[in-house]
């Protein structure tokens, strides 16, 4: 089975769960901080049209694309600590840097990846603030409904009475619907699937008001805490991954 | 009615207005720098989301545009209010029915070069052989192969392109804190081409400078003439726009002496004003044509041929 590589962001403490849920899966699995990555050494190279990238930690590990089966990415963005007494311009020029180098990595495996920033959602920077007017079109496109209706420069979205109704977060972790860390079936797991599926994200958490009317979507966060129900989802949906990656290697 | 969103004195939609303006096409100018008495009202429904923008000079509907062109950049020296409304203008250019050229959802695949190559290679047109690295020796070893090298950013900032010299060369341990953008240098002629919809637009550049773009600056001349490329590669341009989401876009091409044409990067927000203005070409007006295609009901306003709105 291939390798199961984890980019973990600075607070996930969650991360070592996930590591563990996928060595009982009986697969490889590395978890590699963002300052480790940028101290590896990195060749990424296009040629006819193709990419492959090879990446060296300072371990002298090595992953290159055929030995990567699935990444889980949660980095906010790159750390550039070695630029940490550089003037603020050095500093953004350097994260720019990295991350389009990350990106380009990233994106070139493809599927393999959970946490890949496209461009409906550029995941590798913060977690999405709040509820964005493309997260609240989206899931009226799902049925979920939420604020009707915004006036700038006002800051506060209209129509939304002061409410009571309770509110719950839900976890998409790819087919699987999380609350309360529990999977479930039941009340908006499928308009959340496809709320997930619209947005091209294969994790997300979805803060949600039950209303008489239906539930209302409160808050939007892409990067969610790794609890152990969404370490173990986690853990089943990148083993699957690279069991898939795995099929087609041997395949062709 | 078309809109044109932007900042009121860029020449890229001085120029859409002014050829809109020219053909009688309904238009109206939101200007990113006057929007401080502003107001946005987004509306929600399970069908779309419908945005009316209110200024002192005008109402716009913004959802009876046949179509939008955007620079979206934001307002250049913005009060609070003006860029918060602003900043609604552009998630609401994300996710309106109505086309758009200049989303900025789409201008992503211009924030990381290789991963651009990437999809522009998928869509049919060859990119350069490229190596991007943090390991000096892997430099040496890639230039050894390929002779000449140029080296850039990865990312969207813009940089001037540079040779690896054997003075770079000498500097290349600098490398080792920040990964660069290598590649094997391609000869030939410079060929901007601007795609708008199915219509393209090429301009030929001659200059001997390495980075026209900054010929000026090195003393070198730079002159730009249009150009007739083979239909194939016109079809592949084409291709390319519409694979990275871009019904306008500034495709940087060099063709060899043998015809072998390769492609560096794709520009999702060209400054085309710049070549129009040297050519003649009429890109500004089939931007204009491009949008002023029927959709339901008419935008909202004050004039009947033309507004500024803020």
């Amino acid at each position: 089975m291939s390798l199961v590589v984890i980019l973990p962001g600075p607070e996930d403490l969650g991360a070592g769960q996930v590591a563990s849920a996928i060595r009982r899966g009986g697969a490889e699995v590395l978890v590699v901080p963002g300052p480790v990555l940028e101290a590896a050494h990195w060749e990424h190279r296009v040629a006819d049209g193709q990419s492959r990238t090879l990446v060296r930690l300072p371990d002298g590990t090595v992953l290159d694309d055929a030995s990567v089966g699935a990444v889980l990415n949660r980095l906010p963005g790159a750390s550039v600590r070695r630029f940490a007494h550089s003037p603020e311009r050095d500093q953004s020029y350097a994260a720019a840097e990295w991350e389009a180098l990350l990106l380009a990595w990233l994106s070139a495996l493809g599927e393999r990846v959970i946490g890949c920033p496209t461009p409906a959602v550029i995941s590798l920077g913060p977690s999405a603030p709040g509820v964005e007017l493309r997260w609240l079109a989206w899931g009226r496109r799902c049925g979920l409904l939420g604020p009707r209706a915004l006036v700038a420069p006002h800051p506060a979205w209209l129509s939304v009475p002061p409410s009571s109704a309770p509110i719950e977060r839900w976890t998409v972790v790819g087919p699987t619907v999380l609350r309360s860390d529990m999977a479930v079936e039941e009340g908006p797991a499928q308009a959340l699937r496809s709320l997930a599926r619209i947005a091209g994200v294969d994790l997300l958490d979805v803060t949600l008001r039950s209303t008489a009317a239906g539930d209302e979507i409160v808050g939007v966060d892409l990067r969610p805490a790794l609890t152990p129900g969404v370490a173990e989802a986690l853990a089943g949906l990148l083993l699957s991954r690279s069991r898939a990656t795995r099929k087609i290697e041997v395949a062709s | 009615m078309i809109g044109l969103l932007g900042r009121g004195d860029d020449p890229c939609l001085e120029r859409v207005r002014d050829a809109a303006a020219d053909r009688g096409i309904p238009h109206v100018l939101i200007d990113e720098d006057a929007l401080s008495d502003a107001s946005l009202r987004l509306d929600l429904d399970f069908d779309g989301v419908r945005g009316v923008l209110r200024t002192g000079a005008g109402v716009v509907d913004l959802d009876l545009l046949t179509g939008v062109y955007a620079r979206a950049l934001g307002p250049a020296e913005p009060a609070s209010a003006a860029r918060e409304v602003s900043g609604r203008l552009h998630e609401w250019l994300d996710v309106t029915e109505v086309p758009v050229m200049g989303r900025p959802a789409s201008m992503f695949s211009n924030s990381s070069k290789p991963h651009q190559a990437r999809l522009i290679a998928a869509a049919g047109l060859a990119v350069p052989t490229t190596l991007v690295t943090n390991d000096p020796e892997a430099v040496r070893e890639f230039r050894s192969r390929h002779g000449r090298v140029v080296f850039k950013s990865i990312s969207g900032i813009r940089s001037i392109v540079r040779e690896v010299d054997d003075a770079a060369l000498a500097r290349m341990d600098r490398i080792r804190d920040l990964p660069t953008q290598f590649q094997a240098r391609v000869e030939g002629t410079d060929v901007r081409v601007h795609v708008v919809g199915e219509t393209v637009f090429p301009t030929r550049i001659a200059s001997t400078a390495l980075d026209y773009r900054y010929a000026a600056r090195d003393g070198l001349a730079c002159d730009l003439e249009p150009w007739v490329l083979a239909p194939d590669v016109e079809r592949a341009c084409v291709s390319v726009a519409s694979a990275l989401a871009l019904p306008l876009a500034g495709i940087d091409l060099r063709v060899g002496d043998d015809g072998t044409v390769t492609c560096f990067e794709v520009n999702p927000m060209p400054a085309f004003s710049y070549y129009e203005s040297n050519t003649g070409q009429p890109i500004a007006a089939a931007v204009a044509a491009f949008l002023d295609r029927p959709r339901t009901g008419v935008a909202r306003h004050t004039d009947d041929d033309e507004s500024e709105v803020a």
